[in-house]
């Protein structure tokens, strides 16, 4: 989908803002955030996977106007209850009973939380079988001209423009594809630009190279 | 929920702990999990990074293999996991400054550097630092010759990049925690030069 969150290129953001010494998280709740995410994609997987979908999804106003846990919640809320997990109005019953003093119960579960602090460390990850790729080191490749109404992993800001193919990496699932429940196993590439290819005579002046990581379906012959 | 009219949301840490007590009440998850990921998420950091920047310093056959497989290689010093399954080492040389960005959401290699800061996620250096990555840098306070080349990687697949930066001069002398214990974030991101 073309929405807010494909930012590569966007202007008028103002300068990078940085926080000295910045906590991993500076609010409990984002913590809590970020692990029901991981919980909740352990506990329903029907309803895992990435959160992006998601994020995209939600609205560009809210997007820009709400930070990036926020956008998480976002995800996980439109996840469970597009899943059937939980209903609309039972998640605005307990939001209400939580805003009045409701405390969040309480309940183990060993193994689970075992297995979610294996994530943290390495695991063994499985290859997966491809077709053999299509393009090689050095090949020129044009990214496909699109507008997908659907979750992609082709930024704007390339689609149209020729590049060199810098490396080849192993074959994974199409998240266009991966997202429907579909999936399809392809190589995908990191493909050098030019900055004058993608910005033409606006491009800043001094040596510099983009490089992007792009499906094989992203990809045609120049 | 795809309107353009932002919803009236409550505070999020209601939001969080709605969505918490109805996946406990429904027997879906344990507080204990949730409280497991958020310790793991807290011990990680650029300390694991920086492990594997200082090894690569001082043994060239670890550099070899981390430049082949940096997943493999991280593993090897006990470091990987989510968002670490694909890591690519790309090492900064006299002619190529290395940068790293995720222009479509926040990839970022967590097993090595944590959970990333507020600015790589934001709108200002996810838009601009691929068209005008010299000025983005300037404002970290990097500012390199034109004929250095700035490779800028957008993290938009399933890799995970990890910037090896230059080795600061005059540190023959120290071992390998002590260069480790030079290695900041920021390098690693490819915003800082050591």
């Amino acid at each position: 989908m073309d929405g807010i969150h494909d930012l590569g290129g966007m202007q008028g953001f103002g300068p990078v803002r940085v926080e000295a010494d910045e906590p991993p998280f500076h609010e409990p709740w984002e913590g809590r955030a970020h692990g029901l995410v991981v919980a909740a994609a352990i506990a329903v997987p029907s309803a895992g996977g990435t959160v992006r979908p998601y994020i995209e999804r939600m609205g560009h106003t809210e997007y820009l106007a709400t930070s990036y846990y926020e956008h998480w919640l976002s995800a996980l809320e439109s996840r469970l209850v597009g899943a059937g997990v939980i209903g609309e109005d039972e998640l605005a019953t307990k939001q209400a009973a939580i805003a009045a003093g409701e405390p969040v119960p309480t309940r183990g579960d060993p193994d689970t939380a075992t297995f979610a602090r294996s994530l943290f460390h390495p695991f063994p990850v499985d290859e997966l079988e491809g077709p053999p790729p299509r393009f090689a080191v050095d090949d020129p490749v044009r990214v496909r001209r699109m507008h997908p109404t659907g979750h992609t992993r082709c930024p704007r800001y390339v689609r149209g423009a020729q590049g060199t193919v810098l490396a080849v990496r192993p074959a994974q699932r199409l998240p266009d594809l991966a997202v429907q429940g579909e999936t399809r196993v392809e190589a995908y590439y990191s493909v050098a630009f030019g900055p004058s290819e993608l910005w033409g005579d606006d491009a800043e002046p001094g040596a510099s190279t983009v490089v992007v990581d792009l499906w094989e379906s992203y990809l045609e012959a120049p | 929920m795809s309107d353009q009219h932002p919803h009236a949301h409550p505070p999020a840490d209601v939001r969080a702990a709605a969505l918490e007590a109805l996946l406990v009440e429904k027997e879906l998850i344990g507080t204990d999990t949730v409280d497991a990921v958020v310790e793991e998420l807290e011990n990680l950091g650029p300390l694991h990074g920086a492990k594997v920047v200082a090894r690569a310093w001082v043994d060239p056959a670890y550099r070899e293999r981390l430049l082949a497989d940096a997943t493999a290689a991280a593993a090897e010093l006990g470091i990987g996991g989510i968002e670490g399954e694909h890591i690519v080492a790309v090492e900064n040389t006299p002619g190529v400054h290395n940068v790293v960005v995720c222009t479509l959401c926040s990839c970022y290699p967590w097993p090595l550097l944590g959970i990333p800061p507020v600015w790589y996620k934001s709108p200002p250096y996810r838009s601009r630092v691929v068209s005008e990555p010299r000025a983005v840098l300037r404002e970290f306070g990097v500012d390199l010759p034109p004929d250095v080349e700035v490779r800028v990687w957008d993290s938009s697949a399933e890799t995970r990049y990890l910037v090896v930066p230059q080795r600061p001069t005059e540190t023959d002398d120290l071992d390998e925690a002590a260069l480790a214990s030079l290695v900041t974030r920021d390098s690693m991101i490819g915003v800082a030069v050591l």
